[in-house]
């Protein structure tokens, strides 16, 4: 980590320079608003698969919003690696300096991303989002299924084939289960996925709509919203099913509960003034807050993992922006322009977000708007969740 | 009960609701009816268990697809012009003793998927509480939501956004 940080700020300084001198060069990349960049090169990795992860590191670098990839002479950061034996031995230097050396395990392509996201912590200090997986829903096949990927859209995985409605699948903190709301059984019925056991089960299914379900930060608790006294109201219940402690008391409707970092806070939408709002309450329950997003219409919100944004989406002339709000300056920023864009999810840096336009999903950079798709061969793709 | 437990239930009661609790949503200049019946007071008949021989997917959703009720944008008050169908639905089930109906409640294809399925299931309360209001069994109905998964019409236009907002009325014989 000390580390990190003298190269971070060795970094800073000399990019300025870098960039200066490779613009007249060759085309930056070219980026809304700051995000300063750090060039690097990256050698061709040896051994086997050495090729294809060459491709991924570089992808995976670029990705990470922190890097430009250059030529090995106006290089700040230089790349080396070597498959072999089931692992990958990667470095990373600065002038004559080694700043990480260590060997990644698991499948190639896991330990390329273990090695991407260890460059980006060695540099920059925050964590990397190359291990991410992604759950998202597809409606490619006909029905809405849910579907697994890794943050650059490949190891594309179905997790589910019932030929019904699956939607808003959340991951839990720990990345092992994914809650979700599948009709089934011809009702709206909330299941947990354990993906370590491949096996799913049903841990709620009370009378009308069981929807919406989100984890606890620990794990042990799920809010969701539940229409069985009489209305559609947010209730919490425990993570493996079970009783329900109701939230909220409204005469309109509630929806999209999502933790604060240290689970003693839940945002989510309510239509009780007469639009969709967004408010904040206590997890246990109690008194709620408007959260003011300078928009009439406001839903799905995310939590970053820092715990000092809310992503939510806000709907203006019929489409839907993507839009952050600093929870405690309520400092809003509307990160995307055009389109009917939805569902933003937080990655672990509290930097990136993912999100879906026009069934495709994408990459969006909070710190300087640049999007890039993530392109898992599918169409129809929808309601994004990024692992921590 | 004793005594002081009952004042702790009001008490905890009184908590709760001082909560995030209102009397009514706002119902942007139509006829204000937002819960069918005119009460100010929560929706709050709890919903009948499920019936282990009802599946919603076999619902019947013809014999009674004249009595469809439609929605305006984000609203869930059950229109003046809607109500007549309503009471024909009533006396429909008062003449078939031994049916039962799935209220299914829909959006259009605006608005976000997890909200839309809120608004849909508070669509089929409405017009459920309603038809309690007109003295139906609430073991004879059943609520469910679709959300905008399953539109009537397609489009991204007006026209296909009010077909869309609505109630449909299936069928459990």
């Amino acid at each position: 980590m000390i580390s990190g940080l003298v190269w971070r700020a060795a970094g800073v300084l000399a990019v300025f320079v870098a960039i200066s001198r490779v613009a007249s060069a060759s085309n930056p990349i070219v980026v809304e608003g700051q995000g300063a960049k750090y060039n690097i090169f990256v050698a061709g990795l040896a051994g086997a698969n050495g090729g294809a992860g060459t491709a991924v590191l570089q992808n995976d670098l670029k990705l990470s919003g922190d890097f430009v990839l250059t030529s090995a002479d106006s290089a700040q950061f230089s790349v080396k690696g070597s498959y072999s034996g089931g692992s990958l031995s990667g470095s990373v230097s600065t002038g004559s300096r080694e700043i990480l050396n260590r060997t990644f395990s698991g499948s190639w392509r896991s330990a390329t991303h273990q090695f991407a996201d260890a460059i980006v912590e060695a540099v920059t200090g925050k964590p990397g989002i190359a291990g991410t997986r992604v759950v998202f829903v597809s409606a490619h096949s006909g029905a809405k299924e849910l579907y697994l990927m890794d943050l650059d859209g490949a190891n594309l995985r179905q997790l589910t084939k019932d030929g019904s409605l699956s939607l808003g699948p959340k991951f839990n903190s720990a990345g092992n289960l994914i809650a979700y709301t599948s009709y089934k059984s011809g009702y709206p019925d909330v299941w947990v996925i354990d993906l370590g056991a491949s096996n799913r089960r049903r841990v709620s299914s009370y009378p009308g709509l069981n929807s919406g379900p989100c984890f606890s930060p620990d794990g042990t608790r799920i809010a969701l919203t539940l229409s069985k006294d009489g209305n559609t109201e947010l209730y919490t219940i425990a993570a493996e099913g079970g009783s329900a402690q109701r939230l909220t008391h409204t005469a309109g409707a509630e929806a999209s509960p999502t933790y604060s970092p240290d689970g003693s806070q839940i945002a989510y939408v309510s239509d009780d003034r007469g639009s969709a709002q967004i408010y904040i309450m206590p997890s246990s329950g109690g008194a709620c807050q408007r959260f003011n997003t300078s928009s009439s219409y406001a839903t799905e919100p995310d939590w970053s993992p820092d715990g000092n944004w809310l992503a939510y989406s806000v709907q203006t002339a019929g489409q839907n922006q993507i839009a952050i709000s600093e929870i405690r300056s309520g400092r809003q920023t509307v990160l995307t322009q055009s389109g009917v864009n939805e569902t933003p999810t937080w990655c672990r840096n509290s930097r990136h977000l993912i999100f879906a336009r026009g069934g495709k999903l994408y990459l969006l950079d909070s710190k300087t708007k640049q999007i890039v798709q993530l392109d898992n061969g599918l169409a129809r793709c929808t309601e994004p969740n990024a692992s921590r | 009960m004793n005594h002081k437990s009952l004042l702790l239930v009001s008490l905890s009661l009184a908590l709760a609701f001082g909560g995030c609790s209102r009397s009514i949503k706002k119902t942007d200049g139509t006829d204000g009816a937002t819960f069918g019946d005119g009460s100010e007071s929560l929706p709050n008949t709890a919903l009948a268990d499920r019936d282990s021989k009802i599946n919603p997917e076999n619902a019947d959703y013809s014999t009674l697809s004249a009595y469809v009720v439609y929605f305006d944008f984000d609203s869930f008050a059950v229109k003046a012009s809607e109500r007549p169908k309503l009471e024909k639905i009533a006396a429909w089930l008062g003449e078939n003793a031994g049916a039962k109906v799935v209220l299914a409640g829909h959006t259009d294809s605006r608005g976000t998927v997890q909200y839309n399925l809120a608004l849909g299931e508070r669509r089929a309360i409405a017009t459920r509480d309603y038809l309690l209001g007109l003295g139906v069994d609430a073991s004879r109905l059943t609520t469910i939501s679709y959300g905008e998964e399953r539109p009537a019409q397609q489009g991204d236009n007006e026209t296909a956004w009010q077909a869309n907002r609505r109630c449909a009325t299936g069928v459990i014989r």
